[in-house]
């Protein structure tokens, strides 16, 4: 059985091999072989604090297994690059949420996300070609982190002239985000002027101002110069135009529509611009969309999600994940969880059996738990897209 | 930290989302409570499970996918081609002989048809050329 200390470094290399991917590139072969040694090799020293314990420990292991030299050679490789910009993106996070928001922001991005604070997949190439191209030396994967710290510190947030020109260029990274900003404007300013609520009935105005605004701004046909408040102006002048066409064709006499209040109220604040899924309450991974968490590039994010919403009951899209297959679920988390065998879950939930009827049963289950994760997966993804 | 930690943050921590100082936190915290360190190890656990051999991408993969890249599919598949090029090879002798067979009955027909216009031209035509032409023909042909 493992000692406490080879627990703990086994934890610290699993967590530096979670984060840095460093099995897979190759950085080493077996992490629980790696742990071992570096428990014999480092342990605690007396009066030493876990903080101070950690860092030395990690310190002499990249030493010992030169981690300068691996950086150097992978830099051109595209999961090196999706480390950095992973690392990158955590200080986003943390920037932007112990900042003032901007006004970009303000105008263009949706409810507890940002524009300003995000790694738009051209501005990261830039970054990573003019900063990584001549790599400093790393000692460890602190001082790696640290780097992409300060990188963040000093790109970061991008101007809003950047982020207009980026939407000039058509950029979709940008335009995705802003078009989640017109949706709950859209459902307010339908149900202020016009009656209409509900997803599916506001769903062909939202889109036809998205493709106005788009056009608009793509074909260069505001005044210049266009800023973001200029962009969300010519939104709300689409969408009121849009909405009183629908009340001219509706009234014999038309009514003086512009005598209707835009003001929203509190209850309507509340029904139309707060999504319960997305409130930011419980999960800060849950404020703003799914797209602010999830790298949709990198699979290993996509299932890491989806590892947490499947085990977290109290997690606000469980429920809807695991709806009708609660059973089924909770058979899955025996096998892989608590590591009963298939005829162990067989004599606990459908009696003790023998011979041919057991193993006809103990089949039955396997293909079950190897349908559900497809079935729960499948689930996910749509979710993934209805959230996003 | 007194407790444990909150799902929320093991969460975070699970997903690589904690700053290096909070990601220390929780570590010293685990490395002391069984609780925490099980938590954390059920969702290893199930994310190995689930997606830990790399063939669980390949469960996750549409069915038509799967079907186009199955050992059987691809079995089927070698052997419309071999029996493809078998029966191409086949037909194409077969047509071969034929042809060869053709061409020999056109060339005697040809054969019989200028016999046969050599004939005519005889036996029919030479009273044609005697009107046309006169004695001359006929004195012409004498000589």
């Amino acid at each position: 059985m493992a000692s406490n200390i080879e627990k703990q470094t086994l934890e610290l290399l699993t967590k530096e091999n979670e984060r840095y991917r460093l099995e897979r590139l190759g950085f080493f072969r077996d992490v629980r072989e790696e742990a071992i040694a570096l428990a014999r090799q480092f342990p605690p020293k007396e009066g030493e604090t876990f903080p101070e314990w950690k860092n030395r420990c990690l310190r002499e292991f990249y030493r010992l297994k030169g981690f300068g030299t691996f950086c150097r050679k992978n830099i051109l490789n595209p999961e090196f690059e999706a480390i950095a910009a992973s690392q990158m993106r955590i200080h986003l996070r943390k920037l932007f949420e112990t900042s003032v928001q901007t006004d970009t922001d303000k105008y263009l991005a949706p409810d507890n996300d940002t524009l300003s604070y995000s790694l738009e997949p051209g501005l990261f190439q830039e970054i990573y070609t003019a900063n990584f191209s001549q790599m400093p030396a790393f000692g460890n994967t602190q001082e790696f982190d640290r780097y992409c710290r300060d990188l963040v510190r000093t790109n970061f947030p991008v101007p809003e002239p950047d982020i207009i020109s980026g939407m000039k260029a058509d950029k979709g990274f940008y335009w995705e985000k802003f078009y989640l900003k017109l949706k709950p404007l859209t459902a307010a300013f339908c149900y202020q002027m016009s009656r209409i609520s509900g997803e599916n009935n506001i769903h062909d105005i939202w889109s036809d101002t998205c493709i106005s605004v788009n056009r608009a701004v793509v074909e260069q046909r505001l005044k210049e110069p266009v800023d973001a408040k200029a962009i969300i102006s010519y939104s709300v002048g689409v969408l009121k135009n849009k909405n009183k066409e629908i009340a001219r064709s509706r009234a014999k006499a038309p009514a003086d529509i512009d005598t209707i209040q835009y003001k929203l109220s509190a209850e309507d604040e509340e029904k139309y611009f707060n999504n319960p899924v997305t409130k930011p309450e419980n999960f800060p991974s849950q404020a703003g969309g799914l797209a602010n968490y999830i790298d949709f590039s990198d699979t290993t994010s996509v299932q890491g999600y989806f590892i947490v919403i499947l085990y977290n009951k109290e997690h606000p899209l469980h429920a809807e994940l695991v709806k009708g297959y609660e059973d089924k679920v909770q058979r899955m988390f025996e096998h892989y969880i608590d590591g009963l065998s298939y005829e162990d879950i067989v004599a606990k939930h459908f009696g003790a059996k023998e011979g041919k009827e057991q193993i006809k049963e103990c089949a039955r289950v396997r293909q079950e738990i190897k349908r559900l994760k497809t079935s729960l997966y499948d689930r996910y993804r749509k979710m993934l897209e209805k959230y996003r | 930290m007194n407790g444990h930690i909150d799902i929320k943050t093991l969460s975070e921590y699970f997903l690589n989302k904690l700053t290096r100082d909070e990601e220390t936190l929780v570590q010293e915290h685990i490395s002391s409570c069984p609780e925490c360190r099980k938590r954390l190890e059920a969702m290893r656990r199930l994310s190995q499970g689930i997606f830990g051999e790399d063939t669980g991408a390949a469960d996750i993969r549409p069915v038509f996918t799967r079907i186009i890249r199955s050992a059987w599919t691809k079995a089927a598949a070698a052997l419309i081609i071999v029996t493809g090029i078998g029966y191409f090879t086949y037909e194409t002798v077969s047509n071969r002989n034929n042809i060869v067979e053709q061409t020999r009955i056109q060339n005697s027909r040809d054969i019989e048809n200028e016999v046969f216009a050599i004939d005519t031209f005889d036996a029919e035509d030479s009273l044609y050329y005697q009107e046309k032409y006169g004695d001359d023909f006929l004195n012409s042909d004498s000589l």
